[in-house]
């Protein structure tokens, strides 16, 4: 088996990233420099740290594993027993689903400054599936917490007014009971 | 009357917001103390901050105009969801909602309710607001006696439908316009035949059709569709199941009932691959103009090719569901899965090879 496609990624800060191309393309925004043939010396990011990059490009390899796993799980299914270890890398097994589902619980466990990079980094990116996974994490965050518990969790400033407040609840009267 | 409704809301799809904060956990807060702390969150791209949102149940996402100025809009900047993340959004909060909130609608998820005239109230304004995604379950007093409304069948954006216990809009005097709709499932619901035949065949781009636990009605389903590809009756009183003209349709798909001694009838079907639970002593099987029988000499008439799995439920203590396996096997000439099902127990497996 071919050793697979390697690309190296640059964060903001200068910090060489190598990682396999199937990780790469997880991201929409690489995936096409890649198709544009810019990847000569590497890909700049220019609006990702090294911080953020690293832990994105771990997502990014833990998923892409799965994904690889899965396809070739999959192809070879049919002849019956398919437990034992597969050649993919990783833990990748048969319960894929429900680690990484526990992957993706811990991988969010984050304090907000890192959920806010993640958030921005997998936008700019355009890794759908992290970008879903953080807004659920946000979400859940939100959930069930009055409007002064939110604010006090995310550092919202409340810049209304008493009376401007007062009103607002009172056009969406119904959520609040 | 509560049991029946956790079985319903069981069969529905799950939804679009979940119940739980399931990636939720102990957080810590902002840092005490820390007045001047930026408001990073409200620095976030309009984007994401409405991809937040809308995974919020109603309530939670209206709440969120009262944060700041920043928030302000953005909750009815988004497509409405109507739904409280559970069992479905009262339809009293459903009408508030629907009052303070502009926009077209995503996905509603009702209630059970007491309150039928709530209801129809919010169907009519989910038939103008382009409703895409629509459960309705109401739980009224037995037997179920609450019909939807015949706006719903003038949704063209509705891209699926289900409803459980009450009865499906009546079409009299209703040109069915269901352009977008692509899956319809009626669960422990009456749908007299006369509504369904009349519906079926104007949505064009119908792909799955599903009966769950329904009891009088339909008593038959003939299914004349050049889009849809796959029918489930789960544990439905269905007197007859047709694939009259069903070009596109490859998985029919039977989980047996008691009592309900459905004759299936494979007319045209020519992309038909998955069949089963096909229950030996409760079916019956008629493949073009011919009923399988034990003594049945099979024709190519009689056959269908394109069937790679098979699903049987057969008693082996009984002589004439077992004699009439081989039979039946003749019918699917290239099989490639057989599943039996022996009084609950699974016996056989994948990848038998057929030898007839």
């Amino acid at each position: 088996m071919a050793s697979p496609a390697m690309v190296t990624l640059i964060s903001s800060d200068d910090a060489r990233f190598e990682v396999t191309e199937a990780a790469a393309t997880m991201s929409q925004t690489i995936r096409h420099m890649i198709e544009d043939g810019c990847t000569d010396g590497g890909i700049p990011l220019p609006n990702v740290p090294a911080r953020t990059l690293a832990k994105v490009l771990e997502y990014c390899n833990k998923h892409a594993a799965a994904t690889a796993a899965e396809s070739s799980a999959a192809g070879g299914a049919a002849a019956g027993s398919d437990s034992g270890s597969s050649s993919s890398a990783d833990s990748a097994g048969k319960d894929d689903g429900v680690d990484l589902a526990s992957f993706d619980k811990a991988f969010v466990e984050v304090d907000t400054d890192t959920l806010y990079d993640l958030l921005l980094a997998a936008n700019y990116l355009d890794v759908k599936t992290l970008l879903d996974l953080c807004c659920q994490k946000v979400a859940d965050m939100i959930r069930g917490k009055t409007p002064e518990q939110i604010r006090q969790t995310f550092g919202i400033k409340n810049d209304f007014s008493p009376e401007e407040e007062e009103k607002i609840r009172k056009e969406n009267q119904w959520a609040f009971e | 009357m509560d049991e029946t409704l956790a079985a319903v809301l069981s069969y529905l799809p799950s939804p679009a917001v979940s119940s739980s904060a399931y990636l939720s956990s102990p957080f810590p807060a902002v840092s005490p103390g820390d007045d001047e702390e930026e408001d990073r969150v409200g620095r976030l791209p309009d984007a994401i901050l409405r991809n937040i949102i809308s995974r919020l149940p109603t309530k939670d996402a209206a709440r969120t105009a009262v944060l700041s100025s920043r928030w302000r809009h953005l909750w009815t900047s988004i497509p409405l969801s109507l739904d409280d993340g559970a069992g479905g959004l009262a339809p009293t909060t459903a009408a508030a909602a629907l009052a303070s909130h502009p926009g077209p609608v995503r996905s509603t998820r009702l209630a059970a309710s007491q309150d039928p005239e709530g209801v129809a109230s919010v169907f009519a304004s989910l038939a103008a607001r382009g409703v895409e995604d629509l459960l309705v379950v109401v739980n009224g007093s037995w037997p179920v006696e609450w019909r939807v409304p015949s706006d719903v069948l003038g949704c063209a954006a509705l891209g699926r439908l289900w409803i459980g216990l009450c009865q499906f809009p009546d079409t009299t005097g209703v040109a069915p316009a269901l352009l977008s709709l692509q899956e319809l499932g009626i669960v422990h619901s009456s749908v007299p035949d006369r509504d369904l035949h009349a519906v079926i065949p104007r949505c064009p781009v119908l792909e799955t059709l599903a009966f769950a636990l329904t009891q009088d009605y339909p008593r038959y389903v003939h299914i004349w569709s050049e889009s849809l590809s796959c029918v489930v009756i789960w544990k439905s009183m269905l007197r007859e199941v047709h694939l009259d003209d069903a070009p596109d349709v490859d998985r029919l798909l039977v989980e047996p009932i008691a009592d309900a001694a459905t004759h299936i009838k494979i007319i045209k079907a020519p992309k038909l691959k998955i069949l089963g639970y096909f229950d030996v002593g409760l079916h019956q099987l008629k493949i073009g103009n011919t009923v399988i029988k034990i003594d049945t000499k099979v024709k190519p008439s009689a056959m269908v090719r394109t069937l790679r799995t098979l699903a049987l439920k057969v008693q082996f203590g009984v002589g004439d569901q077992v004699k009439l396996v081989p039979t039946l096997l003749k019918c699917f000439p290239c099989l490639e899965t057989l599943y039996i099902t022996n009084s609950g127990i699974k016996l056989a497996s994948q990848n038998v090879s057929i030898h007839i």
